[in-house]
């Protein structure tokens, strides 16, 4: 019963020609001009090829950081020694890039605000080296001396510079996916319009066989925008995705969470309008939050407030995936989009059931 | 004993603490045309509603097919076709594919569901239509394909909801014909409708609701006779002195 249904509403999404080529247009406009607007601000964070970074020794063995100067001079850090004065005060006075105060068993990284890409790429340079031993952060460069340390773990908040066209590209078409749920207005308009919804409460569809049945059709229509706007893209404007079929994986599972979120802001409000309107709104702040707009490496929202936005995850797992091949972000976008289509489904089933018993 | 197939006892429905439908009690036996009459506001549609599981009854039993129980609600909605009066289909898919959707919600698939569709285009003469967009059919062919979309499962009680509202006589003319059909093959119709001529020509029950309640049921003779003495009045006539002249403007 849920095939043909399926089946059907499946026809009526995609031929609801407006919102189809909205869709497939939307990414290919935005990505072609903002890769193109931010060419050159996206070059402007590019990283010189030498610059300094203090640093002081509080407790630590003197002789360990030999190997560590030496494999920062190799990636290009000049690593200076400042054994006194205020951090934030050494940075301005003597242009550093960043500042570096080694503790008992840990360390605090001081970055300038002047010195963003810079700062950085100290943080990730540290990182490995303080995690995996300096051979780790010369794999940036070269092959060097040993060096070990039982710091522990801080995250990793730096990737490669990235190219302007990968990033939007890569970016846009995952936000533009994200609201991709707007197709299925014409079937949905068509349900309340028509008073189709009072016959599937007189049948014997259940509630959640009644969600799969326009959840379903709709991601299926985005997925394939989602897919010719991949390839049109990548043969236009040369946007480049790594490891294609985790990224589709991510992509996937963000389109079902924000399907799910949008057929949940349906069944509450009963009113197209409110939901593509809630649903756009929903999808802007997160992609406010998470790099959709403002580059995520660089941008002013704090790491607490990234660490909770589901597109700061999706999107530095797609760019990592890109730029890198890799990413440490995918389960983590994975699990946050299974979470928010989970949620939402429960719930819209809920308000199902509660609007059939009133 | 004739088996009745829709059982109301004491329904009540209240809206804000107002009764819309208000103790009502009704029986209808298999293989009747049953009409129901009232004006505005009566609480004719909120009736059908609570019959086809739309609208949750504040108060009272029904019982379809001998049956009120929950549990078995999937098996016997199976049993009802109901035409309601919007036009229940989707004018962006084509005259088979609406079918097909509201057909398969049924239960049916594959080659019944198939035939089930050919069938019911046929029965309301849009076989050689099944291949155009419902958004270009006129008023009466969009009615016809409404009521093809809700009898392809063959149910054994047909509920409609002014299925003539808008249409030309022709077709309604064919859609009376059509539920006449239907009943000489078994299935018993609940039948809603403002054109006392419509409810005169085909149903062999009438009940005349007025505040949520049944004022009056019968044959439309009996009807007339207890109004008038005589059947030489119209069954509007009937209407008019039971509900009174005075405008309803409430929404029903």
């Amino acid at each position: 019963m849920i095939l043909y249904l399926m089946k059907n509403n499946f026809k009526l999404i995609s031929r609801n020609k407006l919102a189809v080529t909205v869709l497939l247009l939307g990414p290919l406009v935005t990505i072609a001009m903002l890769s193109g607007a931010f060419k050159e601000f996206m070059s402007s964070y590019k990283v010189p090829d030498e610059f300094s970074v203090g640093y002081r020794l509080n407790g630590m063995d003197a002789d360990s950081t030999d190997a560590l100067k030496d494999a920062g001079r190799e990636a290009g850090i000049e690593l200076c020694e400042y054994p006194e004065g205020d951090p934030e005060e050494l940075i301005n006075n003597n242009g550093l890039a960043a500042f570096v105060e080694f503790g008992d068993g840990e360390y605090t990284l001081y970055k300038s605000d002047d010195h963003k890409p810079e700062g950085a790429v100290t943080e990730y340079f540290f990182e490995r080296a303080m995690n995996e031993g300096v051979n780790a952060a010369l794999d940036m460069v070269s092959p060097a001396a040993e060096f070990s340390s039982a710091l522990p773990e801080t995250e990793l908040d730096h990737m490669p510079a990235v190219d302007s066209t990968d990033y939007y590209g890569i970016i846009y078409i995952l936000y533009f996916s994200c609201c991709g749920m707007i197709c299925a207005t014409g079937m949905l308009g068509s349900e309340k319009k028509n008073g189709i919804e009072k016959k599937y409460r007189v049948c014997s569809i259940s509630d959640l066989g009644l969600l799969m049945a326009r959840l379903l059709p709709t991601m299926g229509v985005v997925i394939v925008c989602t897919l010719i706007e991949t390839f049109v893209t990548a043969a236009l404007f040369g946007v480049h995705w790594g490891q294609p079929l985790v990224s589709a994986l991510i992509v996937i599972m963000m389109i079902l969470a924000f399907c799910c979120v949008g057929f949940l802001l349906h069944s509450i409000s009963g009113n197209l309008a409110i939901t593509v309107i809630g649903l756009f709104s929903v999808v802007w702040i997160l992609g406010y939050l998470g790099g959709s707009f403002e580059t995520y490496m660089y941008s002013s929202t704090s790491e607490a407030v990234k660490q909770i936005t589901p597109f700061y995850h999706a999107n530095r797992a797609l760019v990592e995936l890109s730029c890198m091949g890799h990413s440490d972000y995918v389960y983590s976008s994975l699990f946050f989009s299974s979470c928010i289509a989970a949620v939402s489904m429960i719930l819209t089933i809920a308000v199902y059931k509660f609007y059939k018993k009133t | 004993m004739d088996e009745i197939i829709v059982k109301t006892t004491e329904l009540t429905k209240k809206y804000n603490n107002k009764a819309v439908v208000d103790d009502l009690s009704l029986e209808i036996k298999r293989g009747e045309i049953f009409g129901l009459l009232g004006p505005n506001g009566a609480g004719k549609s909120t009736t059908m509603n609570m019959i086809c599981s739309l609208v949750k009854p504040t108060a009272g039993k029904i019982e379809l097919f001998g049956t009120g129980s929950k549990s078995r609600r999937r098996e016997v909605i199976r049993r009802i076709g109901y035409i309601p009066q919007e036009l229940a289909i989707h004018g962006n898919l084509k005259a088979w594919e609406n079918a097909e959707l509201f057909i398969s919600l049924y239960g049916l698939k594959g080659e019944k569901l198939r035939a089930a569709v050919n069938d019911s285009l046929d029965y309301v003469g849009l076989g050689e239509k099944r291949s155009e967009y419902a958004k270009n059919f006129s008023g009466g062919m969009k009615r016809r394909l409404n009521i093809a979309c809700a009898i392809g499962h063959s149910p054994e009680l047909l509920i409609f909801d002014e299925p003539t509202v808008g249409i030309d006589p022709q077709s309604r003319n064919f859609i009376l014909e059509k539920i006449k059909e239907s009943n000489s093959k078994g299935a018993t119709v609940i039948y809603t409708s403002h054109y006392m001529e419509e409810i005169e020509a085909i149903c062999t029950r009438i009940a005349i609701m007025d505040n949520g309640r049944i004022i009056a049921c019968g044959t439309s003779a009996e009807l007339k006779k207890m109004v008038s003495g005589s059947e030489d009045i119209t069954l509007e006539e009937v209407f008019l002195t039971l509900t009174g002249k005075k405008l309803r403007d409430i929404a029903d």
